[in-house]
């Protein structure tokens, strides 16, 4: 079976279309500007043509709730809440490592979830979610995006390789649809769904995505009951991994098997439909083929394929801590008018408040309008006073991204050298950014370890502050860390510019090499080549504008010039570890 | 609206922590609440729901975290209003206190100005409103709070955390033959609700009557069962052996204990009824967890526990 990156995306589309259970689909590496024919593609199917778009900057009400006219002048649920009476709408997520944190909040709320509930503004509303969701994930940002909300997506598919349209979808697809009726799955293909699920995968989602997809595939197929090809095939559309025992086929070895064999002994091949597949890609011939094998324990599958469905299984965390909750309100990032006036835009209304301004303005329409109440239903009569905007808590304003090289510390109390920075972080109440370098235990001595946290009062920071040495210094590979996260948070605009502080704590004495980080391999021989990593990732932190850098000396010792020189490098002011300034 | 279809109680797979606590504080309501806390995918808000569906007959009044606080404390109708009639609409802390079960999924995603809201009504059982003039000062209001959530996305703040009597950990099933019951079950289940008059729905309907009538009769009893003074004694030496902050987690530790045995059809509590539920009572209350560094409850806990109920 050879599965062009076409046939993936709109067998996937299809599930989702048949089942509201596969309602969230991730396409990998999808080309931005193909995302609107995807959704019209899946539209089409469900027979409703309606987009909705969901991007970085969308808002709670913009999702949740409406206005209406009729019959009176009123609030309506939004877009996202499924009307019992209409067909389901197709949420598109142009980027979903970009999308808004409100937005993050609903796919939790509305996706996989049996019911969901609109509490909002006078609005009390109960539903069964069929939404469908298609959402857009560069696989290089999974990292980004947090699990729990990465695992809601039951349907993930690699899209890079899609260029062309998607045709229009097969009349066995529409009827399959129009039947509404699923296969059923007998206790004999349960039993070897588990085979294809990794090793260490968490919760229930996976095996049932697994099967609900499988169950999906033989619907359109226009069958009854789903066998394990079935299954198989749902294991191949998501790239999962092969379970022992079942090896790829080798396509362009041997064209019969392009296609697969079901139970029946029917060739199967993914032209079903009347699509023509295109030849198969070197990348796409590791494909599952359910042989006569005998059921095998869970676990013992070959590893991952790089283009599999769970990217975030083995993806360093990059995102925000608790990147779902909603900030308190803390040190706020706002600040008074000044300036003279340079332009106007439209801005104080696009946050109203719509019940807090017809509440308000309700009980005065009898003044304005004598006969409101005895005229037909018309419109309210608002005037600019009436008119009130959210008042929203702020972003904290501040982060403290500290480099630890943990080699450096022999005889040294660095936390009397770090206190002014960490009270500084404290007093702030700004985010951590932890960068480890050199720590016992770390699970690659070769590469340094990073985490984030909401407040220096995360329980991880203290225990950083006191690890142990280790034996090896990759001191690029944690200035090389510090460079990626803040290009990504100053990207991200979650952080005011002038109020990022960067503390690197080090001897300057990197021995590991950027590429030995790289490649977790060591090399024969080092030489200076770790210094001068460290040296040239340091160079870039000093072309990034608005960042104070601090490099923490822990004072005198041969090679003491190693820290001015990585103080030099990066614009860094140095500081003695004795002399906290 | 659709339907709502939930799985049955009694065809839930596993989670008998989880559903145990919910029975027990569904028995002695002065337990307070359950906080369930688990991996992604662990059936937590299903298990809450066919619960809620099984003991209460509906689902819970839930508060979604997109909830704004007009809904939360109540406020006018906005549809009255625009009619040019002023209507009253009860928030969700009211109408929970109706039906005696509030549930917050992803609890600890909910805002901190709602939190501060529930904290003030679960700390007095009374709620107060007074907004775009309403004026109702005094409004009885009492619950059990149930919420689950996702650790991986936070914590609680330690004083809401409190408020919840019982905390249940869930972590997802790894053995080979529950995960392939759960398999079973759901797509069962899925294949059954497609079916008029399926008689595994209603098996599973009947068998939910009976648990109800069992937990019910558990409730009306629970006030006759007796707690000797050693068993009180027995939770205060546990609560001060685990330095457990404050004095709610030996309160409800002798709640859920009296719950326990009002289940079991036991007419006085017995150590073992403490041994099983102090770890849900405590766990949250032990001075890591109210510094916020982890909820846990080791090999070492169980084995002080069981050295000192066993003297």
């Amino acid at each position: 079976m050879a599965m062009s990156p076409a046939s993936r995306v709109r067998h996937a589309l299809a599930c989702a279309a048949l089942d509201p259970r596969l309602r969230g689909v991730l396409l990998f590496d999808l080309e931005p500007t193909l995302l609107p024919d995807v959704g019209h593609w899946l539209g089409s199917l469900l027979g409703n043509p309606g987009l909705f778009t969901l991007g970085a900057s969308t808002g709670s009400d913009t999702m949740w709730i409406g206005l209406t006219s009729r019959p009176t002048f009123g609030v309506r649920p939004g877009p996202l809440v499924d009307r019992s009476d209409a067909l389901a709408l197709t949420v598109m997520v142009p980027d979903l490592a970009k999308l808004s944190l409100t937005g993050r909040r609903a796919a939790i709320t509305l996706l996989d979830a049996d019911v969901a509930h609109l509490e909002r503004d006078g609005l009390s509303v109960t539903w069964v979610p069929r939404t469908r969701w298609v959402a857009v994930c560069a696989r290089a940002d999974a990292g980004r995006i947090p699990p729990h909300l990465l695992d809601r997506f039951p349907l993930r598919v690699d899209a890079s390789g899609l260029r062309a349209d998607l045709g229009p979808p097969p009349d066995k697809w529409r009827r399959a649809l129009a039947r509404g009726r699923l296969a059923t799955v007998p206790d004999e293909v349960v039993l070897g769904i588990l085979d294809h699920v990794p090793k260490g995968a968490s919760g229930a989602r996976r095996d049932l995505a697994l099967a609900r997809i499988g169950r999906a595939l033989a619907t359109l197929d226009g069958r009854t009951e789903t066998t394990d090809t079935d299954i198989g095939e749902a294991a191949a559309l998501l790239r999962l991994p092969f379970p022992r025992g079942r090896g790829p086929v080798n396509a362009l070895g041997d064209g019969a098997t392009l296609g697969r064999r079901d139970r029946g002994g029917g060739d199967r091949s993914w032209r079903q439909g009347g699509e023509k597949a295109s030849p198969p890609r070197a990348d796409e011939l590791n494909v599952a083929v359910p042989a006569p094998a005998e059921p095998l324990a869970p676990g013992t599958a070959t590893p991952a394929d790089p283009l599999g469905p769970y990217p975030e299984d083995d993806s360093e965390p990059e995102r925000d801590p608790e990147s779902l909750r909603s900030r308190a309100a803390r040190h706020s990032s706002s600040r008074p008018s000044h300036g003279r006036p340079i332009g106007s835009r439209p801005g104080a209304f696009g946050d109203l408040a719509v019940v807090a301004t017809i509440v308000g303005a309700a009980p005065l329409q009898a003044r304005r309008c004598e006969d409101h109440y005895s005229l037909p239903p018309h419109p309210l009569h608002l005037i600019a006073p009436d008119l009130k905007i959210h008042r929203r808590s702020a972003e904290p304003a501040r982060l403290l991204v500290l480099v630890l090289d943990h080699t450096c510390r022999a005889g040294w109390d660095w936390l009397g050298a770090l206190a002014p920075y960490l009270q500084w972080a404290y007093t702030g109440r700004a985010g951590i950014c932890v960068i480890e370098v050199g720590a016992a235990g770390a699970p690659s001595e070769l590469r340094a370890q990073r985490f984030s946290a909401s407040s220096l009062l995360d329980p991880r920071v203290a225990r950083a502050l006191e690890r142990p040495a280790g034996r090896c210094t990759p001191l690029a590979h944690g200035l090389d860390l510090a460079v990626e996260t803040l290009r990504h948070r100053l990207h991200l605009g979650r952080v005011p510019a002038d109020d990022v502080l960067l503390v690197i704590l080090t001897d300057g004495r990197g021995n590991i090499p950027l590429r030995a980080s790289a490649a977790g391999e060591l090399p024969d021989h080092v030489g200076r080549e770790g210094v001068e990593d460290a040296l040239t990732v340091a160079r870039e932190l000093s072309t990034m504008k608005r960042i104070h850098t601090v490099v923490l000396d822990p004072g005198p010792r041969p090679g003491a010039y190693l820290t001015h020189a990585l103080a030099e490098a990066c614009g860094a002011r140095l500081q003695q570890g004795g002399d906290p300034r | 609206m659709t339907e709502v279809r939930i799985l049955p109680y009694s065809h839930v797979v596993g989670q008998t922590d989880l559903r145990r606590c919910l029975e027990l504080a569904f028995v002695a309501p002065g337990i307070g609440g359950v906080l369930v806390s688990g991996e992604r995918g662990t059936a937590k808000s299903t298990t809450v729901r066919s619960f809620s569906l099984m003991a209460y007959g509906e689902l819970p009044v839930t508060l979604p975290i997109n909830a704004t606080e007009d809904r939360v404390l109540g406020g006018w109708s906005i549809d009255a209003l625009m009619a040019g009639k002023t209507r009253q609409q009860a928030g969700l802390l009211e109408v929970a206190g109706e039906r005696g079960l509030l549930y917050i999924d992803e609890v600890n995603l909910l805002d901190d100005h709602l939190v501060n809201i529930i904290l003030d009504v679960t700390s007095t059982n009374v709620l107060v409103v007074h907004r775009e003039g309403v004026d109702r000062p005094t409004i009885p209001v009492k619950f059990t709070l149930v919420g689950t959530m996702n650790p991986e996305e936070g914590w609680l703040r330690p004083q809401l955390l409190d408020r919840f009597g019982l905390l249940v950990p869930v972590s997802a099933e790894t053995a080979v033959e529950q995960r392939h019951k759960i398999l079973r079950t759901v797509l069962r289940f899925e294949e059954e609700v497609t079916r008029p008059g399926s008689s595994w729905l209603a098996e599973g309907a009947e068998r939910d009557g009976e648990i109800r009538e069992r937990l019910e009769r558990a409730r009306a009893r629970v006030n006759e069962v007796e707690i000797p003074d050693e068993i009180l004694e027995l939770c205060a030496q546990i609560s001060a052996r685990f330095k457990v902050a404050g004095h709610r987690g030996e309160k409800v530790m002798a709640l859920g204990a009296k719950a326990r045995a009002a289940l079991e059809g036991h007419r006085v509590v017995t150590p073992d009824d403490i041994h099983a539920v102090a770890e849900f009572a405590l766990a949250h209350r032990l001075p890591e967890a109210v510094y916020g560094e982890s909820i846990k409850w080791t090999d070492e806990d169980r084995d002080l526990l069981k050295k000192i109920i066993t003297g």
